[in-house]
């Protein structure tokens, strides 16, 4: 990410959610965002998962400006490469668990069976294997987390990215979220990114970032501002 | 088909007496004075008789002969004038007379008189009624001013066409006439042996018999005034009615969509309302239907915009997420379809259970029949049970337009989900 900039209008006011960041992140890293709401992190989550476009600044995702990608291929890349875990878990609430799970690779054909075994297998791997017909309605927030962890999952992502995990989630269950999260980026050598503002999971990262007004800001020593180097 | 009346009652004398004669001629004329020849006769005669004129003889005599008349009732005065004095000789004195005073020969004319008396006429009881009265051919029943198909008691004529007669129900329940009643047609008797109901619009008439008969009794044998005709095809009636017109220029030709068109009443109202409206109606519903189907996709896709945002997060592309949303309405506008074609089979058939009326009514037979003019013509009122007949092409077009709004507000929808974008799946918080 070089310079990226991320304007709002709202009426009037100018937000500047982002305001010319450079950021580079390596693969298999485990980055956290930290910072207060409105601190821009979110939006600079979006900006690294090609959710939104910056309003000037270049994006690039292995060696790739994002801005030159048309709106279908950003989707594909959104599909194949990336996995979104949301604050509000954001699961269809029509749809089981396993069905669920299987949307997150809808758009792609694959075989209806090694779809369901696919799907079945993860929901094992975060902890729901007995769980898989049931309705997001009849299952606890951290259940539910867990069942859009294993949707980010089945496409086998290069990068996760998650914003606010644990927000809606008591702490146990926000613990085991930071487990998962944690073992994904050794386990399968993804890139984890995510954005918080709980200290516990920030403080699971080998990398954090703080966040202030759309920058970066200095804090603990461990920070550094402005361009930073990745680390493997 | 002919006008008949019908005539009962007591059929009346009609004396009327004239008086004549009782009448007095009174007769005043002057009689010819005697003239000279016939005096100097007279007295020759008398003298001859020896009868001697009166007193004042020659005064007399020569004042009786200065006035003939006078003279003589001068004579006869002074004779009779003589006090009582009876005329001398009075038979020979008649004798005398020229023949004209003995016999009074005159010719009397009677003055002409026209003798005139008001004959009033008496009442009498004699009520007369008109009716009509038609004629079929037994022999050929399936076409005919009534049919078998008609008869809603008792039978047909039979094919033997005799003395049997036929009675509109109406007419039958209105002259107090039923099944098996005898009618006396110019001295024949006809039995009843059946009631119709004759079809609505066209030449009705209120009792038929054999057509046969029917010739004999008007001695119109081998005459006929009404003819219906069949075209083999519905499309060939127009061209055979011209024809017809072109060889018969003198009848009145008319086809049963002339006769159907006549029909008036609140049955033809409720048509014409429907036909006017009911478009215009239909159209209007329909425009309200896709407005608020739309309406409502557009609400419901602003309710899922995290959902559908997600779904573009997750790498669903444009024209996945439009897929989706036309297709979820598509599925409703089916299911709608569907629904509105259940319930309109359910409505109709509820009407044709319980089948509210209205009525026609038409004029018939107001055509100059031999110069009979309106006589014939009546008005004919009819009942009509309102039906709703289930057409296939009504359930395709609603399942159509269920359809096409379905597409039209999936296409609305769409619109609005195509333009959400994916970081709306974490802007929508709450």
């Amino acid at each position: 990410m070089q310079g990226a900039t991320r304007f709002f209008q709202r009426g009037s006011t100018t937000i500047e959610a982002v305001a010319g960041v450079d950021l580079s992140i390596g693969a298999g890293e485990f980055v956290a965002l930290e910072g207060p709401s409105g601190s821009g992190k979110t939006s600079l989550l979006q900006l690294l998962g090609a959710l939104d476009r910056p309003t000037s600044g270049k994006v690039f995702f292995e060696g790739r400006d994002l801005g030159a990608l048309g709106d279908r291929e950003l989707a594909d890349l959104r599909l194949r490469a990336f996995g979104f875990v949301f604050q509000q878990f954001n699961l269809i609430p029509t749809l089981t668990a396993l069905e669920n799970v299987e949307a997150g690779l809808a758009p792609v054909k694959v075989p209806r069976r090694d779809l369901r075994e696919r799907s079945l297998a993860l929901l094992d791997e975060v902890g729901l294997g007995g769980r898989s017909s049931h309705l997001p309605a009849h299952l606890s927030g951290g259940e539910q987390q867990r069942v859009a962890i294993a949707r980010a999952l089945v496409v086998e992502p290069r990068v996760i990215l998650a914003d606010e995990p644990t927000g809606n989630l008591d702490t146990q269950s926000g613990a085991d979220v930071i487990e998962l999260l944690a073992g994904l980026a050794s386990t399968r050598g993804a890139t984890v990114i995510v954005a918080t503002h709980d200290a516990d999971l920030a403080g699971r990262a080998p990398r954090r970032l703080a966040m202030r007004d759309g920058r970066f800001v200095v804090a603990d020593g461990r920070l550094e501002p402005a361009a930073l180097a990745g680390q493997t | 088909m002919l006008t008949a009346v019908h005539q009962e009652g007591t059929v009346p004398k009609i004396v009327a007496k004239i008086q004549t004669g009782g009448q007095q001629f009174q007769i005043d004329r002057q009689i010819t004075p005697l003239t000279a020849a016939e005096q100097a006769k007279v007295q020759a005669c008398l003298a001859k008789a020896g009868v001697q004129i009166g007193p004042d003889q020659g005064a007399g005599g020569q004042g009786a002969s200065g006035q003939g008349g006078g003279g003589l009732g001068g004579g006869g005065g002074q004779s009779g004038g003589g006090q009582g004095q009876r005329p001398p000789g009075g038979g020979a004195f008649t004798a005398c007379m020229p023949e004209r005073f003995q016999r009074l020969r005159a010719t009397f004319t009677t003055p002409r008189e026209t003798l005139q008396q008001v004959v009033n006429p008496p009442q009498t009881n004699i009520k007369s009624a008109a009716y009509t009265i038609a004629g079929v051919e037994p022999r050929y029943p399936a076409i005919g001013l009534v049919t078998p198909a008609l008869v809603s008691s008792g039978r047909f004529i039979a094919a033997a066409g005799g003395h049997e007669a036929l009675l509109s129900a109406t007419y039958a329940s209105r002259q107090g006439l039923k099944i098996g009643s005898t009618l006396d047609l110019n001295g024949t008797m006809f039995k009843v042996v059946g009631l119709v109901r004759p079809p609505l619009g066209g030449q009705t008439a209120d009792v038929y018999v054999p057509l046969a008969q029917l010739q004999k009794l008007a001695s119109q044998k081998g005459v006929v005034n009404v003819v219906l005709v069949r075209a083999s095809t519905g499309a060939s009636v127009g061209q055979v009615q011209k024809e017809i017109e072109q060889q018969y220029p003198n009848a009145q030709v008319a086809s049963a969509k002339q006769v159907a068109d006549s029909i008036s009443g609140s049955l033809v109202d409720a048509a014409k309302l429907s036909h006017r409206l009911g478009l215009a109606l239909a159209m209007l519903a329909a425009a309200a239907a896709f407005l608020l189907a739309v309406l409502l996709t557009l609400s419901s896709v602003g309710k899922r915009v995290r959902e559908l945002g997600t779904l573009k997060a997750l790498g669903w592309n444009q024209w996945l997420v439009v897929r989706q949303v036309v297709g979820e309405s598509l599925a409703q506008g089916v299911a709608g379809g569907l629904l509105g074609v259940l319930l309109g089979i359910v409505i109709a058939t509820a009407i044709g259970t319980f089948g509210p009326t209205l009525t026609a009514s038409s004029r018939v037979g107001g055509g100059d029949l031999f110069g009979l003019g309106d006589v014939t013509a009546r008005t004919l009122t009819d009942q009509v049970a309102l039906t709703a007949p289930i057409a296939i092409t009504a359930v395709l077009a609603g399942l159509a337009l269920a359809v096409a709004g379905g597409l039209i507000a999936g296409a609305a929808g769409a619109l609005r989900a195509a333009r959400l974008r994916p970081a709306d799946a974490l802007r929508n918080v709450e």
